[in-house]
């Protein structure tokens, strides 16, 4: 690896941090066809590298958002369960399809999450519902930009688990967070306020990245090389991402983000 | 943080070996399963240390632990608190992760 190539990596994993940072998500669906198609890493180590970058995504963001209280530990716990099974099967069965294989279902999948981010933020203030403190699990945190208070409950518990064991199964297929699926179904399903579900996720991705990082290594894919430059340009940018956040529009950030995984998806349906 | 924080200063220093060795550029890079770490524990630790790839798999087995401590740690709050429908949640959690490195082991 050359200096140049190494700093070209490092550069599009910090934007892979950022974006993670400021849509709550792995960042997985940007890396992974910057590595195939912008540096030629074959499909399963792009995969590989991907899902340990979720780790350092996860690790950096999840320890501010559990210390302010906004991540729902037990909801995440609660979900972790089937998302990790759901990882472990996706890692296994990964290996055993071929490159090819893996990157048109990849850029199927990234035309569903276009589809879903899309209805997600028209949709974004449907969400709120009323406090029920009888639902087996609750929360409540203080939102900085609102100035006050927010409780909520969770409803819909076992139709939330039985979509995180499908994220779960993507993230262990596609090298995905799975946060694009578990934010949303949190949100629209389980009436989880989108901060403490975004905060939720970041703390469930690094655990289910790590349940599948292991079949990855074991099968020879973790290029240590690609995999720690994309992690240190990682964890600058998701660094980065945080403190800019705030700044930014998140609608046209989103909007912006459609149309350039749009892209990636039509590249590698048809390469 | 300490995790990521002790992942990234090994990764640091696997590339600044690497890039103080041009004799890597062109080496085979090294896939750390155990023959490989059998012929690290046979190897002078001069060689060991001045090897880039054991710090960059080191960053990266660092980073890889941060979320089974953060895991753990949850757990026993939940201990300590008599939660034990959530010790048992993370018991099984634990668990899958255990298997999932236990499969890549034997494989």
């Amino acid at each position: 690896m050359s200096p140049l190539l190494f700093l070209l990596v490092v550069l599009s994993g910090a934007v892979t941090g950022v974006l993670g940072a400021l849509l709550g998500i792995g960042g997985g669906i940007f890396l992974i066809p910057v590595l195939v198609m912008g540096f030629g890493l074959p499909m399963h180590q792009a995969v590989a590298a991907s899902v340990v970058t979720i780790i350092a995504t996860s690790s950096a963001t999840a320890s501010v958002y559990v210390d302010k209280g906004i991540s729902n530990i037990r909801l995440g716990m609660s979900l972790e369960v089937m998302t990790t099974i759901g990882a472990v099967l996706g890692g296994v069965t990964a290996n055993y399809l071929p490159g090819a294989a893996l990157q048109k279902i990849f850029a199927m999948f990234l035309l569903v999450m276009a589809g879903l981010m899309w209805n997600k933020t028209r949709r974004h203030a449907a969400a709120r519902v009323a406090f029920d403190a009888s639902a087996s699990i609750t929360g409540e945190y203080y939102d900085e930009a609102e100035k006050q208070t927010v409780r909520y409950s969770v409803r819909r518990l076992p139709a939330a688990m039985l979509a995180s064991i499908v994220a779960g199964n993507l993230s262990g297929l596609l090298g995905i967070g799975g946060g694009l699926i578990k934010v949303p179904v949190m949100n629209m399903v389980s009436g989880i306020p989108m901060k403490a579900a975004t905060a939720t996720s970041n703390f469930m991705i690094g655990v289910t990245a790590v349940a599948s990082a292991f079949i990855y290594f074991s099968y020879g894919h973790l290029d240590p090389l690609y995999t720690s430059a994309a992690v240190l340009g990682v964890l600058a940018g998701s660094q980065l991402g945080t403190r800019i956040g705030a700044k930014l529009h998140s609608r046209t950030i989103v909007y912006v983000f459609i149309v350039l995984i749009l892209v990636v998806a039509a590249r590698m349906m048809f390469a | 943080m300490a995790g990521i924080t002790v992942s990234g200063a090994l990764m640091l220093i696997g590339f600044a070996l690497y890039a103080a060795q041009p004799s890597w550029y062109d080496a085979p890079i090294p896939v750390a399963n155990f023959d490989w770490l059998t012929g690290l524990a046979a190897s002078p630790l001069s060689a060991v240390l001045g090897n880039p790839f054991v710090f960059l798999y080191a960053g990266i087995f660092a980073l890889m632990l941060t979320p089974i401590l953060r895991l753990f740690i949850t757990g026993w709050t939940f201990l300590v608190e008599r939660d034990w429908h959530y010790v048992g949640i993370t018991v099984i959690v634990l668990t899958v992760i255990a298997i999932s490195i236990a499969f890549s082991i034997t494989h």
